[in-house]
C-alpha cells in the first residue's frame, strides 16, 4: 500500500488549520507569505483529493453579491497522517551514520 | 457596484471541469469579489491594486489548472514550463524596454504612480508579443502536439483577458492617477481633461457622439478608433499565437513570430492612418466601417493568412495522402 504523501506546504496548511476553519485567502494571509494566493486553491484542492481537508462554501447573507468563499478544515485522517510524519521526522532526526 | 470576475467566471465554466471549477476558480474569484466589495469607498489606485492582484492570482490558477490537467506527457509538461518561462521573461523585458524612453524623458526620480501609469501602458503590447515569442523559444526543436495546442490556445485566451481588463480599467485609471499627481506636485489644482488614454470605454463613445455632433469628423473618428483599438488590441494574443501556430515550420518559429509581432505593430499604424487621416480615400476615413476595419485590421490581416496557411496544408496533406 502507497504512504500517504505530505508536502511541506501540505504540512503547513493542516498546521494553520488544527485550530479552526479558514478561507483560502485567511491562510494566505496567516502563512507570512510562505503560500501565495495563486497556488493555495490548486494545492487545498490537491488535500481535499487525498482526504486531507474537507470544504464547503459560506453561507450568504440575502442580498449579498458574487460568489460564496470556499471554508476549510482537516479531517481527523489528515491530522493523523500529519501526526505520522511528524513523529517520523522526530525519529528520523535522532538518527545518526555509525561511523559518526 | 462593479462586481469583478463575473465574465471570467463565464469563460471558465466553459473550459473548466465543473470540480476544477467549483474547488479551484470559484474561490479565487470569490476572494476577489469579497475584497473588492470591501474596498468599495477606498481610492481608485487601491482598488485598481486590488483587481490587478485578484485577476494575476486567477490567471496563475488557471494556468496551473491547465498544466495539471491536460499535459498527459512529462515532454508536453516541460514545453508548457518553457514556455511560460520564456514568455514571463519577455514580457517583463519588453515591458522595460517600452518603459525606457518615457523614463529616460524625467529628470527627477520617477514616484510609483509615474511608474504604475507607464506599466499600464506597456504591458497590452508586452503581453501579446512576450507571449507569441515565449511559445516560439519554447518550442523550439519540439514538434507541437495537440495537447501543448489546446494548452497554448488556453494560455492566449487568458492573456487576452489580462490585456483587457488593463486596457479597460487599469489603463486609464493608472493614467489619469498619474497625471494628477504630476498636476499636483506642479500646484495645478483645476480638475484635468482626459485624453483618450485615460478614458473608459463609455466615455471614449459619449465623447465620440459630442465630437460627430459637433462636426468634428476626425476627434470623433479618433476617439471611435481608441474605442475598438482596445477590443481589438486584447485579442491580439490569441491572433498571434494562433497564426504561429498555424504557420509554424521547425526552426523558423522565432523569425515567424517576430516577423507576425512586427507586421501587427506596423498594422496598427497602417490602420489608424485608414481610420483617422486617411489621405488614400479621404471620403472613407471617419466612417464608421473604416474606423472599425482600421482598428481592427492588424486581426483581419493575420486572421485571413491563419485560413491561407490552414487551407494550404490541408491541401498539401490531402495531396500527401492520395500519393501514398
Amino acid at each position: 500500500m502507497d504512504v500517504p504523501k505530505l508536502s511541506a506546504t501540505e504540512r503547513l496548511i493542516l498546521d494553520l488549520l488544527s485550530g479552526e476553519e479558514m478561507f483560502g485567502l485567511q491562510l494566505v494571509e496567516q502563512s507570512k507569505g510562505a503560500l501565495k494566493r495563486g497556488t493555495v486553491y490548486v494545492t487545498l484542492g490537491r488535500m481535499q483529493d487525498k482526504g486531507y481537508v474537507e470544504s464547503w462554501t459560506e453561507k450568504q447573507a440575502d442580498g449579498a453579491i458574487g460568489l460564496p468563499r470556499r471554508l476549510y478544515r482537516p479531517t481527523a485522517y489528515g491530522m493523523r497522517v500529519r501526526e505520522a510524519w511528524a513523529a517520523a521526522e522526530r525519529s528520523l532526526r535522532g538518527l545518526k551514520p555509525r561511523h559518526a | 457596484m462593479m462586481i469583478p470576475g463575473r465574465t471570467l467566471h463565464r469563460l471558465a465554466a466553459r473550459l473548466c471541469t465543473a470540480k476544477t471549477l467549483g474547488q479551484i476558480i470559484e474561490p479565487a474569484i470569490a476572494d476577489l469579489q469579497k475584497e473588492y466589495a470591501a474596498a468599495e469607498l477606498a481610492p481608485a489606485l487601491q482598488r485598481v491594486r486590488i483587481l490587478t492582484v485578484g485577476y494575476l492570482a486567477i490567471l496563475e490558477v488557471t494556468l496551473m489548472c491547465a498544466l495539471e490537467r491536460p499535459a498527459t506527457t512529462d515532454g508536453e509538461r516541460r514545453a508548457i514550463a518553457r514556455i511560460v518561462v520564456w514568455s514571463v521573461g519577455l514580457t517583463a523585458v519588453i515591458t522595460a524596454l517600452l518603459m525606457l524612453v518615457p523614463l529616460s524623458i524625467v529628470e527627477a526620480r520617477p514616484s510609483s504612480l509615474f511608474l504604475a501609469g507607464l506599466i499600464s501602458q506597456a504591458v497590452p503590447l508586452a503581453i501579446p508579443i512576450g507571449l507569441t515569442l515565449g511559445i516560439a523559444l519554447g518550442l523550439t526543436g519540439r514538434a507541437v502536439t495537440s495537447g501543448l495546442r489546446r494548452i497554448i490556445l488556453l494560455s492566449a485566451v487568458l492573456a487576452s483577458l489580462v490585456c483587457f481588463v488593463t486596457l479597460a480599467w487599469v489603463m486609464p485609471a493608472g493614467n489619469q492617477a498619474f497625471r494628477e499627481s504630476v498636476a499636483r506636485a506642479a500646484g495645478i489644482t483645476e480638475p484635468l481633461t482626459k485624453g483618450p488614454n485615460e478614458m473608459t470605454f463609455s466615455e471614449l463613445d459619449r465623447q465620440a457622439t459630442i465630437a460627430a455632433a459637433a462636426g468634428n469628423v476626425r476627434k470623433a473618428s479618433q476617439y471611435a478608433w481608441s474605442f475598438h483599438l482596445r477590443f481589438a488590441l486584447s485579442v491580439a494574443s490569441i491572433v498571434l499565437a494562433g497564426f504561429l501556430l498555424v504557420t509554424s515550420v521547425r526552426g523558423m518559429r522565432v523569425f515567424i513570430a517576430l516577423g507576425s509581432c512586427f507586421a501587427y505593430w506596423v498594422l496598427i499604424f497602417v490602420g489608424q492612418e485608414l481610420a483617422v487621416f486617411s489621405s488614400v480615400a479621404p471620403a472613407f476615413a471617419g466612417t464608421t466601417p473604416a474606423v472599425v476595419l482600421g482598428a481592427w485590421l492588424p486581426n483581419i490581416v493575420l486572421a485571413a493568412g491563419m485560413l491561407l496557411a490552414l487551407s494550404r496544408s490541408s491541401r498539401l496533406r490531402g495531396s500527401w495522402t492520395t500519393a501514398t
